[in-house]
């Protein structure tokens, strides 16, 4: 009988086992942590567009929802909109004024365009003024002088508050 | 004795085993909606979140009547230039050469602090880099003309409200984008 005991008891191994979880849940604990530290709470969400390499600045001010004006080496976009194809970072001759070469004639007409707009809302609705205020993602290989003359239309158009994008690193 | 008996008969093990499945599922599906919504680089824009005095300082600049004062600085090829005018006259003037062939910021920082030191109540620096210059240098500069360091010495601005001096490491926070207009 106590033979027969010894024997059950040797062959009784288990099916199952239990898994060690506390150092796994210990990492995902810091993980969580981190991630929470990194996310972004900012209303405004600007995302850099494509084809565009944002120049790096200390700057920590947070960006507003205004119209987003975004050059790259191939084009003028406005908001959505893309308004003057680039030719190698250089505006068409087609597209600038014969007597003004700062002024880009489809850019002002789509900024015009904007501001009519929001000028039309904003007798609808007080709240929503028109501050002449832009966003302007610009890739850093640029030279100034295409970004002078984006610069000269838009106060032409009456957005002479600029503010340029740029990207901060945690 | 009975006593003893109950007590031995209701003894449980004193620990237990938490179950930390649900926590895992829960972490699981956390982790990466989290890692698709954290941006580790982020858009910024270069503009003005200054303290309420220093703001009311910059208002006061900007509407002075006797505005006399205006900083230019012109970035060249690979130098800058720093000019300061009183009514339209040239009362200084400082040169930044490259090093290295390149633009110097930190000799840009040094002169632009040595002239805020001597006008501490401009706040605006009008811009004026020549049409070949990248637009990630004029960034730096702007940069450079921003801020003292942590190990330079501060700005005092009178608060209106509390009736006495803030320091401040602002510098010149406004850059104007000249030559835009006949340039």
């Amino acid at each position: 009988m106590r033979r027969a005991v010894d024997k059950f008891i040797a062959n009784n191994k288990k099916g199952t086992f239990v898994l060690q979880l506390t150092a796994m849940v210990d990492m995902f604990t810091i993980l969580i942590v981190f991630l929470l530290k990194s996310f972004d709470t900012s209303p405004v969400q600007v995302s850099p567009s494509q084809n565009i390499i944002l120049p790096h600045s200390y700057s920590m001010a947070v960006p507003s929802e205004v119209l987003k004006v975004a050059i790259s080496k191939k084009s003028i976009v406005v908001g959505d909109k893309e308004v003057v194809i680039l030719i190698d970072g250089k505006v068409d001759a087609k597209d600038m004024d014969l007597s003004d070469p700062k002024f880009i004639k489809p850019l002002f007409d789509a900024l015009d365009e904007q501001a009519k707009k929001t000028e039309a809302i904003s007798k609808e609705n007080k709240d929503h003024k028109f501050d002449g205020q832009i966003i302007l993602q610009a890739d850093k290989g640029l030279n100034y002088g295409i970004l002078e003359k984006v610069f000269y239309t838009s106060s032409m158009a009456g957005y002479t508050d600029m503010k340029l994008a740029t990207i901060t690193y945690e | 004795m009975r006593r003893k008996k109950l007590i031995t008969r209701n003894d449980t093990e004193a620990t237990f085993e938490l179950d930390l499945a649900p926590m895992l599922a829960l972490m699981v599906t956390l982790i990466p909606i989290m890692l698709l919504a954290t941006s580790f680089v982020k858009v910024r824009v270069i503009g003005t979140v200054l303290p309420q005095a220093v703001q009311e300082a910059i208002q006061q600049d900007k509407q002075k009547l006797s505005k006399t004062i205006t900083i230019d600085l012109q970035m060249n090829k690979d130098d800058f230039k720093i000019i300061v005018k009183e009514d339209e006259k040239e009362i200084l003037q400082k040169m930044v050469p490259p090093t290295d062939g390149k633009w110097d910021y930190d000799a840009l920082h040094s002169a632009l602090y040595d002239v805020k030191k001597q006008f501490p109540d401009k706040y605006t620096v009008n811009l004026y880099p020549a049409q070949s210059v990248p637009y990630s240098e004029v960034v730096h500069a702007i940069d450079a003309a921003r801020e003292a360091k942590k190990t330079e010495d501060t700005f005092s601005v009178f608060d209106k409200e509390k009736q006495k001096n803030i320091q401040t490491r602002i510098m010149f926070p406004e850059v104007s984008f000249s030559g835009l207009i006949g340039g």
